[in-house]
């Protein structure tokens, strides 16, 4: 927390320093700005799990996870909504298509993915339809005919928590492809979790990542900064 | 004449087997063949410090240790694997309206090309 708002102050500080033209004030900033990153990567992600639960009932899984992430609420917004960029927060993906909707409110989205399960490979295609209202409510609704999934429908509720963000993620699906009685279930439910809380230690990452794009401009300090101690893809559950 | 018979299929069968087995994968090379389409569709926008690409991403495509570092975002090549390569979803197209981006706006890249990135990524991605 004392990261974020450390890194956030710092990005006001260097607007304002560039608006006044002063070479020192700018250069005091980008200083400061380049201990916060710096800060950022000796520390680990510091976002905090206040809930996770995945149960089945009749073939249907159902996950609600609460998480604060230690970042800004419109940076972890808008990795949450870059579509194109699935892939950066679930690696799993291997295709992300745009589609077009008839609906000017709805984007829809196609994505197709791979999963090693044991010895089993399941590959999993799926098409949904996404509903953005007021920047802190996302909703998704799975496109059954078009993809993997019998029925599946998911929300995200993105609020600031001072200067962390809060994120209530529910979503359920009925898979249309064979999971195997018992064992399947629970490796599903095991695999569900981790695949998620996984998911939002690299939005986490990646809005971090963002924020400090936003501050400062000089990518080949930051990769090398980011690197030393930073990984998003890595990240694991 | 049956066990003739058989016996010349046997063989015929074997030879298009064994020919078809041994229809051999071109083995790439980063320097022959991979690093001259980079510098043909790439490095203008990913090199430091002013190309659009590297300022965007940090991804610098000048020389293999730049391209293996990967960008702030983490990894663009994933040896061995082309399907979860960041790199070859987008020039196949696999990511989203990037790759149309890229057509629209540069060098379109030939399917030889993207042909000769799958393969080099699939053979280890190595820096041969």
């Amino acid at each position: 927390m004392l990261m974020t708002t450390l890194l956030q102050l710092m990005a006001l500080l260097l607007r304002q320093a560039e608006s006044r033209h002063s070479i020192l004030c700018t250069s005091m900033t980008r200083i400061c700005a380049l201990t916060a990153l710096l800060l950022f990567n000796s520390i680990s992600t510091a976002g905090v799990l206040e809930e996770l639960s995945v149960i089945e009932t009749n073939g249907e899984y159902s996950l609600r996870i609460v998480y604060v992430l230690d970042a800004p609420k419109d940076y972890v917004y808008d990795v949450i909504t870059d579509y194109k960029h699935g892939y950066r927060i679930n690696p799993a993906i291997t295709e992300i298509e745009m589609l077009l909707s008839d609906r000017d409110d709805v984007i829809r989205v196609r994505n197709h993915s791979e999963h090693l399960i044991g010895p089993f490979r399941i590959k999993i295609d799926w098409v949904g339809d996404i509903v953005e209202t007021g920047k802190d409510r996302i909703m998704v609704k799975t496109i059954p005919e078009l993809s993997s999934f019998k029925s599946g429908f998911s929300t995200w509720e993105i609020r600031p928590q001072g200067a962390r963000t809060r994120v209530l993620h529910e979503s359920s699906m009925k898979p249309n492809f064979y999971v195997p009685p018992v064992i399947g279930d629970n490796i599903m439910k095991e695999r569900m979790k981790n695949d998620t809380l996984a998911a939002f230690k690299r939005i986490e990452c990646h809005a971090m990542i963002t924020l400090a794009l936003d501050m400062e401009h000089e990518p080949e300090l930051l990769k090398k900064l980011l690197k030393e101690g930073k990984d998003c893809k890595s990240t694991h559950g | 004449m049956n066990y003739t018979y058989t016996a010349s299929f046997i063989t015929t069968l074997l030879t298009c087997l064994y020919s078809a087995g041994c229809t051999t994968t071109p083995q790439i090379s980063y320097q022959r063949d991979v690093h001259p389409i980079f510098v043909d569709k790439c490095i203008d926008c990913h090199t430091p410090p002013n190309g659009g690409g590297y300022k965007k991403t940090g991804l610098e495509m000048n020389s293999y240790e730049t391209l293996m570092e990967g960008s702030i975002y983490g990894p663009v090549v994933v040896p061995g694997n082309s399907k979860t390569s960041p790199l070859n979803m987008l020039v196949e197209g696999r990511a989203g309206n990037l790759s149309l981006k890229l057509k629209n706006k540069h060098k379109p890249i030939t399917d030889h090309e993207i042909k000769i990135l799958h393969l080099w990524v699939e053979q280890g991605a190595r820096n041969n």
